[in-house]
């Protein structure tokens, strides 16, 4: 029997990892789940966010995207999950710069459409962007929507009713009808998201698509985002109060010209690991 | 740690590593950690001690008024400020990197002062703190090289007491 398997997309930020996190707490009792984690930096933070659970099975994929540059380093972890491990379910959890498409095309491939039941693919959207601006703008974001089966309405416990209504909006008029439109707070995503499906029928392009997936040059597609990693050592201890004056700065965008489209990582400060 | 940004200045990231370095505490510093005895931790070096100025009002009452730079808190407002609290009757002051401790009735001993001072934290404890338990608190009147404040279960437990 084919493994299950999830590519859980939405851009950088959305709550992905919490999403994962959330899974393997709720499963991890009755399911063998494994998990690949990639991330375009080159530290694997994500995969030591996760680290904490025990009886999953976690490979990281870090320095690269893996639609792209790392998709060699995807194949090996998939091939590494698949002849060792043996997992009931699999999720592939992308960057937030990847397009799923490219993913959903390789697992249905000839190499791995044996060995995985690829369900409805998961697109987290974030309520507090301007989706409509994003999706008009930017092919990477319009690829994670349009590619995604299930959109879910994520962090909502952050968002006000209205942005989360104006998400909602959004997502139930685009065509073709997704297979699930629903919400999640603190990274808790409904049963049904991990349980449904794909139908049998194949799907209608959106009309809103402006390129198929063939059109792809992701080389050419970061869309001006670049990723620095730097190594935090336990000796390198961080006063969590300075520490948190200059994430705030960083945020705010106090410290650099870029725009910051995501900031992640483990210090050890004198408030301990955080 | 990963940061990714959008269109970023040539400097960008050059310039966030640097300010990172700012927020490290010294290799060399000392400091002084303070524990609730069941996990909880929180340490400040005397940088980092100088920033609780922002939050918290000096007691310079034991000390010298000849150097009122110098950052003094009441133990009591540094736990609390801290998130180290708990029901605990015990507290045991630790210095020299651990080598040494000493013990007191925790309402007593923190209404004691804590200010960098010698290379490390200096715990002076007023008179007027010790006025009728001074037996008790004979040995924590004026503590140098302080490194460690850890809540504990009375005597006779010995969970708690410093290795």
């Amino acid at each position: 029997m084919n493994v299950p398997a999830h590519v859980l997309s939405g851009f950088l930020g959305v709550g992905k990892t919490t999403a994962v996190k959330d899974l393997l707490t709720r499963r991890a009792d009755r399911e063998r789940i494994a998990v690949v984690v990639n991330e375009f930096g080159t530290l694997g933070v994500d995969g030591a966010l996760l680290s904490d659970c025990a009886s999953c099975i976690l490979k990281e994929v870090p320095g690269g995207c893996v639609c792209c540059t790392a998709m060699a380093d995807l194949e090996a972890s998939l091939e590494e999950v698949c002849d060792l491990v043996a997992p009931t379910r699999f999720v592939l959890e992308p960057t937030g710069l990847a397009r799923p498409s490219e993913l959903v095309d390789l697992l249905r491939g000839p190499r791995w459409a044996s060995r995985f039941d690829v369900r409805p693919v998961i697109t987290l959207l974030d309520p507090q962007q301007d989706l409509a601006k994003a999706y008009a703008e930017s092919a990477l974001f319009r690829d994670q929507v349009d590619t995604g089966d299930i959109l879910v309405v994520s962090r909502c416990d952050l968002a006000s009713e209205e942005e989360i209504l104006r998400v909602e909006e959004f997502a139930r008029a685009l065509v073709p009808t997704k297979l699930l439109v629903v919400r999640a707070s603190h990274g808790a995503l409904p049963d049904e998201v991990w349980d449904l499906e794909r139908p049998p029928i194949s799907k209608v392009p959106t009309l809103l698509t402006t390129g198929g997936a063939n059109g792809h040059l992701h080389g050419n597609s970061l869309e001006g985002h670049v990723g620095r990693g730097v190594a935090q050592p336990p000796e390198r201890i961080y006063d969590a109060d300075r520490l948190l004056a200059l994430l705030e700065r960083l945020k705010a965008g106090a410290l650099t010209r870029g725009r910051v489209a995501r900031a992640k990582g483990l210090f050890h400060t004198t408030a301990g690991r955080r | 740690m990963d940061v990714i940004l959008k269109d970023p200045g040539e400097r960008d990231f050059l310039e966030w590593e640097e300010a990172l370095g700012d927020a490290l505490v010294p290799a060399d510093a000392p400091l002084l950690t303070l524990e609730d005895g069941t996990g909880a931790v929180r340490a400040y070096d005397p940088r980092g001690f100088e920033a609780l100025s922002h939050f918290l009002s000096k007691n310079l009452s034991p000390i010298s008024s000849s150097d009122a730079s110098v950052p003094a808190f009441r133990l009591a407002d540094l736990l609390a400020h801290a998130g180290v609290a708990r029901d605990a009757d015990w507290m045991w002051l630790v210095m020299d990197s651990g080598l040494f401790g000493v013990g007191g009735p925790r309402h007593i001993l923190e209404k004691g002062v804590v200010f960098p001072g010698g290379g490390g934290f200096r715990y002076v404890l007023s008179d007027e703190a010790a006025r009728g338990v001074e037996d008790e608190v004979d040995a924590c009147r004026d503590l140098v090289n302080v490194c460690g404040v850890r809540l504990a279960d009375a005597p006779g437990a010995a969970e708690g007491a410093p290795a």
